[in-house]
Order: C-alpha cells, then structure tokens, then sequence
C-alpha cells in the first residue's frame, strides 16, 4: 500500500550513523523517518564496552551507547521504526522505500545500512551456528564455562571477543592466518597479558568438526601447509564485516569489496554508471571501508544529513 | 499487562506447553543484546489479534529457570548454545527446528499462523 505523502527524508538503517542522520535531520525540521531495522542498534548491539566513544570517561555498553542515541533522534523528533526495508527505488525525484507491504516516497534517502559479519565460509560453520560456532560472545560466551574455545580473527572484535570470553572459557585459543594482527596495541597487549588467551598463528581454519556440536577445528600451516586438529567446543568468528549494500545494487557504484561509493565530497551516492545519483545520501560502515569506528560512523552520518538538507534547500523543497 | 507469558516453575512450563493451542518458547536472558531487541517483537506478537486467542508465546530466562531449560533441552533433544534460542511446541511436541538468534517479526509470525493452522 501506498501513502500520497511525500517525506523530505528517509533513513535507512539504524546504527551510530542513521541514528546520526535522524538526530540531525530532525533538528533541521525535516522530521525524517528512520528504519532502523528489526535487529536495530547496528554492529555495537554485540559488541561490550566501547573504550573510544568520546564523552563517555569511563567506556560505555555497545548496546548502552545505540540505546542512547536511538533516544537521543527520538527526543528531538525522529520518527524512528523498527522495521526492516525490503526494497528501495533511487531513481528519480522522489525515492520509494517500501517496507514489506508498505511504500513510503521520500525526496531524499541516507543509506545507513551498515555492515554484517562476515564468516570464514569453511564447511561445517553454517551448519552448527549456533551449536557452538557463534558471531556473537556476549550472547554466547555463557555456554563455554570452563570449556576449550578458539577465535578465529586477528583485528579488535577479535582481540575483544577473546577477552571477554576468557571470564566464562577455560582457554581461548585464537586462529589468525597471518603473524601480524590488524588489532591496535592497547587491545593485543591486553590480550597477551591474560593466561587463558593462546595463540595460533600463520593457521588457517579450514573446517568445524562435529555433528550436533563442535568438536574441533581442522587448521592448516599457512606456510607448511601441515594440518592438524584443535579439539575445541566453541569457534567465535571475529573476522570483518561486509557492508550491506545487496539491498542497492544494480541503482549505485559499488567498489569491489561492495561499499557504496560517493563523491570526493560529500556524502552522495554515485549511481551505477557513476554519476551522482540526486538526493541519495550515504554513511557509516555501508561506506567507510577505512575506518570502520563508531564515532566515524556518527559523524559521517551527520555530514549526510547536513548533506541532505542542503540538498533539499537548494531544489526548494 | 504483558500478553507473553513468563514461565517461573516448571509446573508452570507443564502447563503452558500443555494447552492445546501451539506455544512459541524463547530461551533467552538479560544480559543478552539480540534478547532484548526480541522482546517487543514477541509482545507485538502476543498481542496481535489474529493470534492473540489462538497462539502462546512464553519467555524462559536462562539464569533464573535452569530447570525448565533443562526440560526444553531434553524435549529438544539438543543442547542449547546459543540466546535466543527459540521452538514451536504444538502439543507437547516440538515442530520443526530451532529458530535461533534474533528472527524478523514476519518469520516468527509465519511460523505460528502455520503452527496454528497445522495445529487445527
């Protein structure tokens, strides 16, 4: 079903930078629409404490700071729904965003979709997810008291993942493919500091043993090519995320790792063949494949909305 | 008042599990994000007219009913490893798998208007 309304701005996606985008879309009296999803709050739902969101002395929850900001648009006038976009039409001067049965027409669209997690795609994964392998420690670190685990990944998420399951695991082993680790100082050292964490690296998981639970990993030597087996109950999979971008492809530039692409400037999408697509917007991890923070996310989400109604200031609206 | 029901014994499990309307059971706990951002998923879900007189949903929280956990889990034949961890129960059976992890509103809702229908 359709509405005859016209809204001046939809945001899709509710993360640090669609919460953002509404937060500031609303301040400049857009009264923006944000769907932010079923599974709202982003990347930073499972995530624990976030150390580098500035204003908070003291870290915040992940979940803590999403709910604080989903808060903060709904204050200040952000018509924020919990519902997921199923389908977006760029081309024109009205957009439509149509959510299950709905269409919602909007003169301008900020892509906010963020990135999901990516998994290693290594036989046995997808099938005992859930059963022991996992993309998600705060909900499932419980399961493992006193149990062997690894982690496969060598950036932050991973070193933080690790971290927080060394409370519940007896041991966590993690499996990174290089010898170098993309995690920044503070995060490595703290979990070399910590008896419980061991390491495994230039190893390659190349498949999660087990029938209705994991038994183990089958590694391989990333220089030897020697394989071998860990006996572990639990895998958490820290290794990226991929943006979301498959709900706009075919209408944007895409790069090759499939982030949306937008002008030197700004924050306008590009359309498929390149050009400028009007009053498409884009921010945060959909985007930003360098990065990849929090508070890069929020602010790239505010130069959007800035964007936008700039935008639509300039055409009249 | 809330519409989905929150299991506090396992003679309260028995007897939810035990009516003869199809009971959507989420095992889940506080500390856990995606349970949360279930939570009025599950309540829209409870309260929705078409099945509100024809369907259950009943919460089970992992830390304060490890019994009735236990109950799930052998009736599942599975051990659960994950929250949340959902089932379709029809009868005192469970149907079809586990639903595990945050699910759209729209499956959830599939999954008990077929869970009624098969159940009539």
């Amino acid at each position: 079903m359709a509405t005859d309304q016209i809204h001046e701005v939809i945001v899709v996606g509710g993360g640090p930078a669609g919460y953002t985008a509404g937060l500031y879309a609303a301040r400049a009296q857009l009264a923006p629409l944000v769907f932010e999803g079923a599974q709202y709050g982003g990347a930073l739902m499972t995530t624990t404490e976030v150390e580098n969101y500035p204003g908070f002395p003291k870290g915040i929850m992940g979940p803590e700071l999403m709910e604080q900001m989903r808060a903060q648009a709904r204050h200040f006038g952000a018509d924020v729904r919990t519902e997921d976009v199923t389908a977006l039409d760029l081309a024109g001067a009205v957009k439509t965003v149509t959510v299950g049965d709905e269409q919602y027409r909007a003169r301008a669209v900020i892509l906010a979709l963020g990135a999901a997690t990516r998994y290693l795609g290594v036989p046995g994964e997808d099938r005992l997810l859930g059963h022991g392998v996992s993309a998600c420690a705060t909900c499932d670190g419980f399961f493992f008291r006193d149990q062997d685990i690894a982690v496969a990944g060598g950036g932050d998420s991973a070193m933080e993942e690790a971290l927080f399951l060394t409370r519940f695991a007896r041991s966590v082993t993690i499996v990174h493919r290089r010898d170098e680790f993309r995690a920044s100082r503070i995060m490595l050292e703290r979990a070399r500091a910590n008896d419980k964490i061991k390491w495994l690296t230039n190893t390659v998981i190349g498949e999660v043993v087990g029938d209705n639970k994991v038994r183990g990993l089958k590694l391989k030597d990333a220089r030897t090519g020697e394989t071998s087996e860990l006996a572990v109950t639990g895998l958490f999979v820290a290794v990226g995320h991929d943006p979301r971008s498959s709900l706009v492809r075919g209408q944007v530039a895409l790069d090759e790792a499939g982030y949306v692409r937008v002008r030197e400037r700004g924050t306008q999408v590009r359309g498929a063949d390149g050009v400028p697509l009007v009053g498409v917007f884009a921010a945060g991890d959909l985007v930003d494949h360098t990065y990849r923070q929090a508070v890069t996310a929020a602010g790239s989400g505010c130069a959007a909305a800035i964007d936008a109604e700039r935008w639509l200031a300039e055409r009249g609206a | 008042m809330s519409a989905v029901v929150e299991i506090q014994s396992v003679a309260d499990y028995d007897k939810t599990i035990g009516q003869d309307k199809p009971v959507l059971v989420e095992v889940g706990a506080s500390w856990c994000p995606p349970c949360k951002a279930l939570a009025p998923i599950l309540e829209r879900l409870a309260a929705a007219p078409e099945l509100a007189d024809a369907a259950l949903i009943a919460k089970i929280d992992l830390d304060e009913q490890p019994e009735v956990v236990q109950k799930v889990q052998e009736l599942a034949g599975m051990g659960i490893q994950s929250v949340p961890t959902m089932f379709m129960i029809v009868k005192g059976q469970i149907v079809g798998g586990p639903m595990i992890g945050l699910q759209p509103e729209a499956i959830l809702k599939d999954a008990l208007v077929n869970a009624v229908n098969g159940a009539k």
